[in-house]
């Protein structure tokens, strides 16, 4: 990026040049003109204005114009970036008038790729890059999720929770463990993009294949994301304010398809008849509900309510608690709409920047709020960002980049009590809560589990859960920099030295309250915790670069060196028994004495890099790349730290050749392939080598001498493997970009990656012991598949459009591993398993083929079982009656075991697929964003709440009341039962095992975005000092098309590369209007 | 001229900067929040394991497979709700793995199970790092007389595991020291019953054990005989368990010195009488 800048201050220098030797030499007319761009009608600042065939020139001023001393018959080249270079002839007038038209040839953006930055059409790897007016069109307030449906190749998996992070991952899930790319923000190899503000983006880059990324080596087997921030631009000092307001709307409806109070009343009535909500009323639901401190607990009836209302009491002192609360009938309560109400967003930013010929600067500030749809979250930040360059001498340049970002939220992560897809979280809570308990008691505190019989359930009332979040304070601040010095020398070569650095700190303090609401919890303690954490990475990069051109070879080659560390640590404590809450008592000191945990951790590591890249070009028609990377990790054991990884890609731009001239709708067209090796060592810890030694109360204390007031410290130790080294990935390329009768830009692309020497912690046999396992090269995953993407440029009179759209596939195979192993335990089983054949996230589980309909058909199977050995017979499927699931009998004996679980659900999408539509239509202008994915299934494990009776107390689906299996109907009509029969306890044939009963189709399609803006005319606004004003109206997520049930089938990962189990997500699909302004003076 | 010199002196000194930045053993990692070998190797990092070991006793600890009630010594799962003695409670859905054995009808994915297995072969293995552990003590900080005495209780806690894990599957693996990761010889076979290991290691530390200890939670002697004799019991070699258990009855004392005494059994589980006499290996849930 630096060098295309240096480029243009030369030009720049040339052309003031030009200028002052022009007003000497000349005794020709003088013409005046204005430029103007063809897609927002604006003057276009900086212009470099040429006659053809001299070096007279000029440039246009701040309000597009320029004036040059021309003879009529001159031809004026007219050109700026971004836009196709234009030619007029001058004529009579001494006014001319130049539209540029938008560069619709995209192979000529100035990319950043590693270390450098090349022209489109120079780059023989797989670099994708991000419009970032389309990708900013959906408001983002984690940077990330730009990312979404913007690039071929890159899945991005978004929740909705203020703030809370998407998970991205690039061709596919390449390991068992993070599958993050590499963030590079300005040189910075940083954590993640997620505070980077949208608006001082300039680029995004996305390097994807081995010929583009190996230059990263060991963190580039992810692939590698390039986010540039924005500089000052060439003229007057621009002043611009960005922002918006809008609502966000929660999804309405009963969302969880539930019972009401009364349809709950009838559901136990009809299958828990001795239930104590309803015992001995007549099948009522009794009017209140009690307990006391002292054991008594039970129901009555209004008749009956002056001998207990007056005993109501909540003390500080469970024991003393007498809690009564009164049921609610009809409807009941809406749990979900209890605590996800409509909340506002906002962001704005202020930005100034500017420059001169020696010196840039760009300056910005800004403020986001995001309160969520869920009561008492939110997300505020607040980041201010300088970025400047100044050039000493004309051979000597030094600058900046920094940012600085504080943020507010609770948990850090929006706020959402227990955490995105939980069980216990508040969103699960809302099924999970009957609907005859109230939100308020009957003297206005939480209703809940405790005030009644057992058979309340254990549910936390998710509006108290979320309330007792107000004084859960998360601070994170941070900051992220880079100071580069730059020199240029004998001629063709720069020598650069940049410092990068990223400091993270964390800092939390939270009350935890006793439930008294709760069933369960009711009789703990309060609890108080506060803990803090910080983390610092920085990279220290030298690289010294030749770039020649001789005749028709041009070489650019580049040698480099770099450092980089990683350091964290945390420390927590916690604290019971507060005297008072109130949070300016709470402190740690203030508990009850012995009550107070500690705990720590540190991290630490270290790389050190030696690496070279080699572009030629010959004749603009062959492009040979080469990058080779030597990297040394501390996490590995002396003699296992280096790998060397090296890639080569060649590109042939056949558009060049003479044989293709004659072919005039074929502006371009770039055929490309690479191969390389790159690498990962992500997942692997620390102390991997060594077989150290660790200690903890709870896992190796003992109390030796009797007492266990003193517990004697012990110590366990894990296993190290002296053999573990780096993950490989193997990455083919072959592609091509082409851009097409003057308006398409298409690029496909085909890959195969194989990432090998897999890192797994494996699990090993019990008989090694029980320490730590060792982190083994083991395992191989292969991705293939094929990325598109295409862009449409039309224009038709006034309006100009464009349509873009891209494609990414990934077909994800573990080809080898060590050892099967299941992830993401639930509670019936865990819910996937990764083997060899099949994808890393797999659903495993046993296949329902429908429902048993006659106990006569069991026992036609039960009679065929053969004795085992102790003389015993088994029946064909355990539980098995009438109305219950009929498993596949996969293996084909004859009988339901373990052996006949399968493989029932895969979460990985066939394609997934993003749609871009813009258009201006003289001050209008139209965007729409639509994202998709497709042939993606989800494990709704919400269903095992909601569709079984037995399987936890809590609210019931409406299926089970009016659509499960019923005897009384004909195997026809039952056949299409929603849920197994009505049943008060559940079973292995019921809800007990993973079984296919859970899988749903999760594809989707959303409507990202939809915009409607008007941009005010340069002289409209003159008398008011703007140069100009954009304002805008947004709709997000207008519609969600999906066959899904549950909320959103866009299902982040909860363990290790699983995504698609639905645990309780906050969904992302929510509506959202929104007011923008975008002002510049 | 002087320029020239300049422009390359920057550059130059730019790179001397970086590469002496790698002549520095930057990749050199230490351990971190963690002993390396080397650390431990004293006689205080000996009895640290050795704590470690012992630490086990309940069946528990942080970090493991399963919960508390999976794999506790207490064997409530697996003795008195199998035996019937005691109901798991609550719904089926809660713990249907509990369920299952309480019903007789546990199948291979019953982790249950598994969870237990591996606590008692953690166990085995924190007793096996002791005896790993000494020969690699070369301080001078451990005398032959502790080494002996940290032997004897590594060999009793590892003989404790086995017969755990050997009243629940009788033929199970025994693994000794010899038996590392690092030579991958792990894969044990267990084609018979190992009563006999198990009593050998009993056998072993009896005869090096003292009778008393300065820590009541240490095993003496007279822990050893009688967990000797109850193995060979599970062996049905009645006469030579019947032999020690006299002798236990007679003369046996626990690690504080007091008489071992035949008082109620509910004793030890009664939170005022737990450090009764009759206890003959002492442990607190941490």
């Amino acid at each position: 990026m630096f060098k295309s800048l240096l480029l243009k201050g030369r030009t720049l220098c040339l052309l003031l040049c030009c200028m002052v030797s022009s007003l000497v030499v000349t005794a020709q007319t003088k013409h005046t003109g204005r430029v103007t761009g063809s897609d927002d009608k604006l003057p276009v600042v900086g212009a470099s204005v040429r006659v053809k065939g001299t070096t007279v020139g000029t440039q246009t001023d701040v309000n597009g114009q320029f004036s040059i001393n021309v003879n009529p018959g001159d031809v004026l080249v007219i050109s700026y970036l971004g836009y196709q270079t234009n030619e007029v002839t001058v004529g009579a007038s001494e006014s001319i008038p130049v539209v540029l038209q938008v560069g619709n040839n995209a192979l000529n953006e100035v990319v950043v790729t590693g270390y450098t930055s090349q022209r489109k059409k120079d780059i023989s790897g797989s670099v994708t890059t991000v419009n970032i007016t389309a990708a900013k069109s959906v408001p983002s307030v984690s940077s990330e999720s730009l990312l979404q449906g913007q690039a071929a190749g890159v899945n991005v998996i978004t929740q909705g929770a203020p703030g809370a992070p998407a998970q991205v991952i690039i061709r596919g899930a390449s390991n068992f463990g993070n599958s993050q790319p590499l963030y590079v923000i300005d040189g910075l190899q940083a954590r993640d993009m997620s505070n980077v503000n949208p608006n001082d983006i300039e680029s995004i880059s996305v390097l994807k294949d081995a010929g583009a990324a190996a230059i990263y080596g060991v963190s580039g087997g992810n692939g590698v994301v390039l986010v540039t921030t924005k500089k000052g631009k060439q003229g007057k000092t621009v002043f611009s304010y960005d922002a918006f307001y809008g609502s966000t709307q929660p999804k309405s409806g009963n969302v969880f398809n539930v019972l009401g109070a009364d349809e709950f009343q009838t559901l136990i009535a009809k299958v828990d008849p001795d239930n104590d909500l309803i015992k001995g009323n007549s099948g009522k639901i009794y009017d209140y509900g009690y307990q006391s401190g002292a054991g008594a607990k039970g129901v009555f009836n209004q008749s009956n309510a002056s001998a207990f209302l007056p005993n109501y009491h909540l003390d500080n002192d469970p024991a003393r608690d007498y809690l009564i609360q009164k049921f609610v009938k009809g409807a009941g309560t809406d749990w979900f709409h209890e605590i996800f109400k409509s909340a506002p967003l906002q962001q704005h930013t202020i930005s100034a920047s500017g420059a001169n010929d020696k010196n840039t600067y760009f300056m910005s500030a800004a403020y986001t709020n995001q309160q969520g749809t869920l009561i008492n979250t939110y997300f505020k930040r607040y980041q201010a960002r300088v970025n400047t360059t100044f050039s000493v001498k004309d051979h000597v340049r030094v600058g900046e980049n920094f940012s600085f970002f504080y943020i507010q939220s609770p948990n850090g992560g929006g706020g959402l009590a227990g955490g995105n897809q939980a069980e216990g979280n508040p969103i699960s809570e809302t099924y999970r809560t009957l609907p005859i308990i109230p939100v308020r008691d009957i003297a206005g505190n939480l209703g809940g589990t405790y005030a009644g019989p057992a058979a309340l359930g254990n549910a936390l009332n998710p509006v108290g859960m979320q309330e007792r979040q107000t004084t859960t304070n998360t601070n994170l601040w941070g900051m992220q920099g880079t100071a580069f010095g730059e020199v240029d020398f004998l001629k063709h070569f720069t020598v650069r030295t940049s410092f990068s650095t990223e400091i993270n700190n964390r800092y939390y303090y939270n009350i935890g309250y006793r439930q008294y609401d709760s069933g369960e919890a009711h009789g703990g303690n309060n609890s108080y915790n506060e803990g803090s954490s910080y983390d610092t990475r920085f990279n220290w990069s030298n690289t010294i670069n030749y770039k020649q051109t001789f005749g028709q070879h041009a070489i650019n080659l580049l040698a480099g060196f770099e450092a980089r560390k990683y350091n964290y640590r945390e420390i927590n404590a916690s604290t019971q028994n507060l005297f008072s809450l109130d949070p300016f008592y709470a402190n740690i000191s203030n508990g009850t004495s012995g009550t107070t945990a500690n705990s720590g951790y540190g991290d630490l590591n270290r790389t050190l890099s030696l690496f070279g890249r080699l572009d030629y070009t010959f004749a603009d028609k062959y492009i040979l790349g080469a990058t080779i990377r030597r990297d040394g990790s501390s996490v590995f054991y002396p003699g296992r730290q280096y790998g060397t990884f090296p890639s080569v890609s060649l590109a042939w731009r056949t558009s060049q050749e003479e044989f293709m001239k004659g072919v005039t709708w074929v502006n371009d067209l770039k055929i490309r392939g690479s191969y390389g090796v790159s690498g990962y060592n992500g997942n692997v810890s620390r102390n991997s080598f060594y077989n150290g030694s660790g200690g903890g109360p709870g896992s190796s204390a003992y109390p030796i001498d009797g007492s266990s007031s003193s517990i004697t410290p012990g110590y366990f130790s894990n296993l190290g493997n002296i053999r573990t080294t780096w993950e490989r990935d193997k990455v083919m390329n072959v592609g091509f970009d082409a851009s097409l009768f003057g308006h398409l830009d298409i690029t496909a692309e085909y890959y195969k990656k194989t990432i090998s020497n897999l890192l797994q912690n494996l699990d090993l046999l019990a008989t090694v012991g029980g320490g730590g396992r060792p982190t083994v090269n083991i395992g191989e995953v292969v991705n293939k598949g094929v990325d598109i993407s295409a862009t449409y440029h039309g224009q038709a009179g006034d309006l100009t459009y464009s349509v873009g759209a891209n494609v990414t596939t990934v077909k994800n195979t573990i080809t080898e591993l060590g050892a099967s192993f299941f992830t993401t335990g639930i509670r019936n089983g865990s819910v996937v398993k990764n083997d060899v054949g099949t994808s890393i996230g797999q659903f495993y589980g046993y296949k329902v083929i429908g429902y048993w309909n006659t106990q006569a058909e069991i026992d036609a199977l039960n009679a065929a079982q053969k004795p085992d050995v102790f003389g015993g017979v088994s029946p064909y499927e355990k539980d098995a009656a009438p109305g219950r699931f009929r498993y596949a009998d996969i293996n084909g004996d004859n009988k339901i075991d373990d052996n006949d679980r399968t493989f029932i659900g895969n979460p990985n999408p066939d394609f997934t697929y993003g749609v871009n539509l813009g258009a201006q239509y003289k001050g209008f202008d139209f965007s729409a964003v639509l994202y998709g994915s497709q042939g993606n299934e989800v494990y709704n494990s919400i269903k095992y709440w909601t569709n079984f009776y037995g399987s936890q107390t809590g609210n019931k689906s409406k299926d089970l009341l009016y659509n499960a299996w019923d005897p009384a109907k004909s195997a026809a009509q039952n056949a299409n039962a929603k849920t197994p029969i009505l049943e008060k306890t559940t079973y292995f044939s019921t809800a007990d095992a993973i079984s296919s009963y859970y899988i749903e189709d999760g594809s989707f399609l959303k409507l990202r975005s939809v915009q409607i803006g008007y941009t005010f005319g340069a002289n409209m606004l003159k008398s008011i000092g703007v140069d100009k004003l954009h304002v805008y109206v947004q709709g997000t997520n207008l519609f969600t098309a999906t066959k899904y049930t549950g909320l959103d089938p866009e299902l982040q990962s909860v363990d290790r590369n699983s995504p698609g189990i639905d645990l309780g997500n906050y969904p992302n699909n929510e509506r959202r209007f929104i007011l923008g302004v975008n002002l510049s003076f | 001229m002087k320029n020239l010199k300049l422009k390359i002196m920057i550059p130059a000194a730019v790179l001397l900067l970086a590469s002496s930045y790698s002549c520095k053993k930057f990749l050199d990692s230490p351990a971190i929040g963690s002993l390396t070998p080397e650390v431990i190797a004293t006689r205080t990092g000996v009895d640290g394991v050795l704590i470690g070991a012992y630490s086990l006793a309940d069946g528990v600890y942080d970090g493991q497979q399963g919960s508390p009630w999976e794999t506790g010594t207490d064997n409530w799962i697996y003795g008195s709700v199998v035996a019937g003695e005691a109901f798991k409670g609550s719904n089926p859905g809660d713990q249907p793995a509990a369920a299952n054995l309480e019903a007789f009808n546990a199948t291979g994915s019953n982790d249950y199970l598994d969870h237990k297995w591996r606590v008692c072969y953690a166990g085995v293995q924190r007793a096996n790092d002791v005896l790993r552990l000494i020969p690699t003590v070369k301080d001078g900080s451990v005398t032959d007389d502790q080494i002996k005495q940290y032997v004897a209780e590594a060999k009793f806690l590892r003989g404790y595991y086995h017969l755990e894990a050997a009243k629940l599957w009788k033929n199970v693996p025994y693994v000794d020291e010899t038996i590392t990761y690092a030579a991958n010889n792990y894969d044990v076979e267990n084609t018979g019953p190992i009563w006999d290991k198990i009593a050998a290691d009993f056998a072993a530390a009896a005869a090096d054990l003292p009778e008393t200890q300065p820590q009541i939670g240490r095993a003496n002697k007279w822990a050893a005989l009688a967990f000797e004799a109850k193995a060979l019991m599970y062996d049905h070699k009645y006469p030579e368990a019947f032999t020690i258990l006299k002798d236990v009855i007679a003369n046996g004392k626990t690690s504080s010195g007091a008489a071992y005494a035949l008082g109620k059994y509910a004793n030890n589980f009664n939170p005022s009488t737990k450090m009764a006499p009759k206890a003959y290996l002492l442990y607190k849930h941490l």
